[in-house]
């Protein structure tokens, strides 16, 4: 058994099939020599050739399947398999016991002859092959079959909609941006949409108030000076504060939706702002230290342009030698704040605050994937981005140009076609945002799976 | 067709259900992002060769002057055979590379999708072109207004054009991490706790060992050590005791993973 795991492995595909007769008893031997194919299925399947039987016969079984279809009348080509075909991984969908979950054509048969992994047969032991075919040297007996293995259970790690939470590609992490989004549109732009709608709700009732009761700007002048100042003082910061808390909160709640929906549950938009509201503190706080640490870094790049200015001017008799490190220097604040990008996310999912939370987007955003480029997570991150710059200016053009045609078309009513066209780019700018906002929780997990396994740790915490 | 969110059925005229991996709209607009740098390079590169060419021969300026006495005879209509000339090329590099490489372009093979009909077969001349001069449509100022939201809106992300021209885009196929696992020795084999182990094992607990496996080099140290340790409980949930195997939670799941895929039935 030992040598069997060294050996290499070889791609059988069957190519040609004399006639009719042939047909027939090829799919009899297949069928009974496999566990997942019915003859019938083995017929239908034969009707478009090639086959990829096989992609990882050993030299000895590809010797023995190509004896066997010969004699019966099939013409097979046989080659080494590479080494991707070969590995392990595609193991796992090749161990087919049971053949009712197998579907009727688990394949994707490309022009170049590569099947998918699932396209293989399982012959259920290497005897029934000998029997059909020439004799070979006496084998050790297989030993038993673990007895539940079931490819119902769990093969894929949880995700929503059919979508593993597995690594993904770079490509991969928009597709499932696009798919978060699609599917649960209308919740995401109802998380998004509220701070707006209460904002636009207050301005009205205040405009209605005042209308009401006949108040004007004008009539400011009458009221007293300390009445001023103790409004001013009062509740213009309440507002404010108020605003402040309902936009986190919006923010928050987009951020627990789509990870609740990522992670393959059902989400209601109150749940996400209840969700939230218990971490809203934590969330405005931390968010508070992001912007000191901004400006921090921003003042550690003006003093070392400082520095610089005088260092150069006693070197090269003119201070303006140092001008050629400003722009270096004025990424310091930009990359601090790309590299803390993920502490909402931490807050809100992981409930770790402030300096931690910092602290964590930081070493998420640190080291690189494995796979094709771009590897580093930080330039994932910054090129995610930048693609979803190029999207949201796509988004805002999808409502520009309505918006641009209806004030074009009533060119008489300028206040009509300037509310619409102001109302159409506030809710282009409003799904862009919903997009970008998807897209860095779906980098967030996706940097935890490849990081810490975060997939496989629900996976083996998952309940049978 | 039937389908599920990410896979389509295509029944071919023979009835032979083939499944296809639908691509997601980012993947296509990173496909799309790359044939257009490669194509604005191709122009470039093409307008730069013909610039060095004009002036080792000397002809920049008589060439020059030509096309300024063509703009005053044609005006504006210049631009006019320039707009054609550039639809012809960008237009003509999607025709041309989707009919010969089979649906691919060099951005989509990058990104491992490629363009088929709908009922499985590969694109035909016409169905790319067709698809191709929807483009025009889908497109405004190099960006998709149009055609982003019809992908948006179609649960298989077809733009207009393969709307038109009855076509797919899909998946070519997926990255397989490789598992290295040590060989398994005989006397390991015969080891009776990994025996009773693997016996009791699912399919989803041999696919969680086999991806943590594939993927652990890549995971940090800690967290590496703690998923062996939690998939080991998991997948020795039934059995009595896993006794001192357990102190190297990583070197047992190798050969736990090794058993099993012998153990199965296959060539």
């Amino acid at each position: 058994m030992g040598e069997e795991t060294s050996e290499a492995l070889y791609t059988v595909i069957l190519t040609k099939i004399q006639d009719e007769e042939a047909k027939k008893k090829v799919a009899e031997t297949l069928s009974r020599v496999t566990t997942n194919l019915p003859a019938d299925k083995a017929s239908k399947r034969m009707e478009s050739l090639p086959w990829t039987l096989t992609r990882r016969a050993t030299a000895k079984n590809a010797e023995r399947l190509v004896r066997v279809m010969e004699r019966l009348g099939a013409t097979v080509q046989v080659s080494p398999s590479p080494a991707e075909a070969t590995s392990p991984e595609s193991v796992g969908t090749q161990v087919v016991l049971d053949p009712t979950l197998l579907p009727e054509a688990q394949t994707a048969v490309s022009d170049d002859l590569s099947g998918t992994p699932g396209d293989a047969i399982v012959p259920a032991s290497a005897s029934s092959v000998q029997a059909e075919g020439q004799p070979s040297p006496p084998q050790q007996s297989p030993p038993p079959v673990p007895p539940e293995l079931n490819v119902k259970d769990g093969p894929e790690p949880p995700g929503g909609d059919g979508f593993s939470i597995e690594p993904l590609s770079f490509g991969g992490i928009l597709d499932r941006t696009f798919q978060i989004c699609r599917r649960h549109f209308w919740k995401l732009f109802a998380i998004v949409v509220i701070p707006y709608l209460i904002v636009a709700a207050l301005a009205i009732s205040v405009s209605i108030v005042a209308a009401v009761v006949g108040f004007t700007l004008q009539a400011l002048g009458d009221v007293s000076i300390w009445v001023l100042i103790a409004a001013a003082v009062t509740l213009i910061p309440s507002i404010i504060v108020a605003i402040i808390a309902v936009f986190y909160l919006s923010q928050g709640a987009l951020i627990y939706a789509v990870s609740v929906v990522h992670l393959g549950r059902d989400i209601r938009v109150g749940d996400a702002y209840r969700f939230v509201l218990a971490r809203l503190v934590k969330f405005v706080l931390t968010s508070v230290l992001l912007v000191i640490v901004i400006l921090a870094a921003f003042l550690i790049a003006v003093l070392f342009g400082v520095v610089l200015f005088f260092i150069s001017k006693e070197i090269f008799s003119s201070g303006w030698w140092s001008a050629i490190t400003w722009l270096p220097l004025s990424l310091i604040p930009f990359y601090a704040s790309f590299k803390l990008l993920l502490f909402d996310k931490i807050v809100i999912i992981e409930d770790i605050a402030y300096t931690n939370a910092l602290k964590r987007s930081w070493d998420l955003l640190t080291g690189k994937a494995d796979g094709g480029w771009p590897r580093g997570y930080f330039l994932r991150m910054i090129i995610l981005l930048f693609l979803f710059g190029l999207i949201s200016i796509t988004i805002a053009l999808v409502f520009q140009i309505p918006a641009s045609i209806i004030a074009a078309l009533m060119p008489e009513s300028w206040i009509v076609g300037s509310v619409v066209q102001h109302l159409l780019s506030n809710i282009g700018g409003l799904i862009g945002g919903i997009f970008g906002g998807v897209c860095l929780v779906v980098l967030y997990y996706d940097i935890r799976s490849r990081k810490e396994g975060f997939d496989l740790t629900m996976l083996a915490q998952q309940h049978e | 067709m039937k389908e599920n969110p990410q896979i389509v059925t295509a029944e071919t005229p023979e009835q032979v259900g083939l499944q296809f991996h639908l691509a997601g709209i980012g993947t296509r607009f990173i496909a799309y992002l790359i044939d257009k740098l490669i194509q604005t390079g191709m122009v470039l590169g093409l307008t730069l060769i013909a610039l060095l060419l004009l002036i080792l021969t000397g002809k920049l300026t008589s060439v020059g002057e030509f096309l300024v006495r063509l703009r005053d005879s044609l005006g504006w209509w210049l631009i006019a055979p320039a707009i054609l000339g550039y639809e012809i090329i960008t237009k003509g590099y999607f025709i041309f590379f989707e009919y010969l490489w089979n649906g691919s372009t060099p951005g989509k093979r990058s990104q491992e999708i490629r363009v088929i009909r709908k009922d499985g077969r590969p694109i035909s001349f016409v169905a790319a072109v067709i698809r191709n001069i929807f483009r025009a449509v889908d497109i405004l100022g190099e960006i998709y207004p149009l055609g982003l939201v019809v992908m948006f809106i179609d649960s298989r992300n077809r733009r207009l054009g393969d709307l038109v021209a009855g076509t797919l885009v899909v998946r070519e196929g997926e990255l397989k991490p490789s598992v290295i696992c040590t060989p398994l020795e005989e006397s390991d084999t015969a080891d009776a706790e990994i025996r009773n182990v693997a016996l009791e094992m699912t399919m989803g607990d041999y696919n969680l060992v086999r991806r943590f496996l594939a993927r652990r080099d890549s995971l940090g140290a800690d967290y590496r050590r703690d998923l062996a340790r939690q998939i080991l409980e998991r997948v020795s949930r039934r059995s009595v005791s896993i006794g001192e195997q357990s102190s190297d939670p990583e070197a047992f799941l190798e050969k736990l993973e090794t058993l099993c895929r012998r153990e199965t039935k296959e060539i």
